[in-house]
């Protein structure tokens, strides 16, 4: 049965975000007034948080997971780890654990146990940070996280199935990114094809349209090739998808985002990396 | 009066040291004298997911020895604080313990004299009492769709805690009998024992008879190993106790 490895030390998994730093993620979110840049990195950095904290052990922080940020726009196609990661195409998570390109603390309210809250301090660590400058080399960029895979299920061909989270607002502007992204859904483990998550947000975020298993109401071109691009969600992240939405996905439903504002991208994230068969 | 003869073993994951094993135990080192009116057992699952599980597993146990199960959380949580903030912590687990550790918790109090235990269960550890060479007790869980993924458990913060008043976790005054086991088991085992029981399989004697040899440790290893290859059983910490009563002499 696909998507069943059991993910461990041994036998890690990993996850792959490709985000678009171009220009026009400077725009802001209208919805909360930030720019798309600034929220996406946010977003990324939480999720990091988040997966790190969850695979801390009281002796440190369990490699259950590898990931690979990168990112494209004025620079080109490079790793978008900043400080003591930056360079780094894919690393370990207790190497992510250890090397925040700084630590920010920010307060949160707690409950107290007695009905009310009580004002706590967390570490907020960085590790990437927002960039929003030049063109749109998806192609390439979609290239490059081939080649990432492509080793990655070299070395772990037995692995469960690694995920790839595409975050973009705009059209490639080095040529037609299908042919990567085909080849990328191609691509497996013994344990099923790895996993791409198109995520396209915007803006103002009108009309927008998740994990649909429809081609039928795409408004253009452009929309349909990331739909096409798109993985089928599997089974088992449908009903990831019940859980974080509270309702059923048609059989089919891509893993695929439409003018999504920054809530749907968060969204999207949770149902591709909720983890499964921790060991 | 009864008196007890048990068995433990404790089994790591496969891929874990036995450093990493957050399965702990307690067993009554006088359980096998004789003349002795009452004995106590405990046996306690960390929870993968949390960090400092392994010794908020380890406090409970100890705790239980000499102490009822409400005061035991009492002073395990209190242990357990006072550990974790004895040292500074990297970022991550700073963040973390702010959600406590968690753990599953099973302890029995076996009164020799009356005949009777108590059983106070907390998660998918679970307590097995065979007579007559069948099954006839199964706490708290008893049917093998019992165990998933998101078990009650022990939290070290208070403010995580499921409410206790929510669940059934006592079992008071189970009567025994010279000749009954009892089997305390973590869930992968138990979950395996349960499943075999619906096939009416009597599964519990593949256990039992481990007892006969010399080496109860190394057959039950030979055997999760075995078995975990088999894929018939989840690939998890494992602990086993098997307490068997028999009657004690009567003390003039």
């Amino acid at each position: 049965m696909p998507y069943s490895a059991e993910i461990s030390r041994e036998a890690p998994s990993c996850f792959v975000f490709v985000i678009d730093q171009s220009g026009s993620m400077s725009d802001k979110f209208v919805s909360i007034g930030t720019p798309m840049s600034q929220a996406v990195a946010d977003t990324v950095n939480r999720f990091l948080q988040q997966l790190v904290i969850m695979c801390a052990k009281a002796d440190g922080v369990r490699d259950y997971y590898y990931i690979s940020v990168i990112g494209y726009g004025a620079g080109g196609v490079r790793p978008a780890f900043t400080g003591g990661l930056a360079n780094v195409e894919l690393a370990p998570l207790s190497q992510i654990a250890n090397n925040p390109a700084r630590i920010e603390e920010r307060t949160k309210k707690v409950s107290d146990g007695a009905g009310g809250l009580v004002q706590t301090t967390i570490k907020f660590p960085i590790w990437f940070d927002a960039t929003a400058a030049g063109g749109t080399p998806m192609r390439e960029a979609f290239s490059k996280a081939n080649q990432i895979i492509e080793r990655w299920l070299t070395e772990h061909p037995n692995c469960f199935p690694p995920v790839v989270i595409h975050i973009t607002d705009g059209e490639s502007t080095d040529g037609d990114p299908s042919a990567e992204m085909q080849h990328l859904q191609s691509q497996a483990s013994s344990d099923g094809n790895i996993i791409l998550f198109n995520v396209h947000t915007s803006a103002r975020s009108t009309n927008p349209i998740s994990f649909t298993a429809s081609a039928a109401q795409l408004p253009d071109q452009y929309a349909l090739m990331l739909y096409n691009g798109a993985s089928v969600l599997p089974d088992f992240m449908r009903k990831t998808a019940m859980e974080v939405l509270g309702y059923e996905l048609n059989e089919g439903a891509k893993a695929f985002v439409l003018n999504g504002d920054i809530d749907l991208v968060v969204t999207a994230i949770e149902i591709g990396t909720r983890p499964k068969l921790l060991r | 009066m009864l008196q007890c003869h048990y068995w433990v073993a404790t089994v790591p994951k496969k891929g874990s040291t036995e450093e990493e094993n957050e399965d702990f135990y307690f067993a009554d080192h006088s359980a096998e004298s004789e003349g002795i009116p009452s004995v106590k057992f405990a046996l306690s699952d960390g929870a993968t997911e949390s960090a400092f599980s392994g010794i908020w597993a380890e406090y409970l146990v100890i705790n239980f020895e000499k102490h009822s199960f409400d005061k035991t959380l009492e002073l395990a949580i209190a242990d357990w604080n006072r550990e974790t903030q004895k040292q500074e912590l990297p970022w991550y687990l700073h963040n973390k313990i702010l959600d406590g550790a968690h753990a599953t918790f099973l302890g029995v109090e076996l009164n020799l004299v009356e005949h009777q235990a108590n059983v106070v269960a907390v998660g998918d550890t679970n307590f097995f009492q065979i007579r007559d060479n069948f099954l006839i007790k199964a706490f708290p869980v008893d049917e093998p769709s019992g165990f998933n993924n998101q078990p009650n458990l022990l939290a070290s913060v208070t403010t995580q805690q499921t409410p206790l008043d929510e669940i059934k976790y006592e079992s008071k005054n189970l009567a025994l009998n010279a000749g009954d086991t009892l089997i305390l088991a973590t869930d992968a085992l138990a979950h395996w024992l349960l499943i075999r029981c619906t096939k009416d399989n009597k599964p519990w004697s593949t256990l039992i008879e481990m007892t006969q040899s010399d080496d109860f440790e190394q057959q039950f290893v030979n055997w999760l190993m075995q078995t975990r290859q088999d894929k018939a059983i989840k690939n998890d910490d494992t602990t086993l106790i098997i307490i068997k009563l028999t009657d004690g002499l009567s003390k003039g």
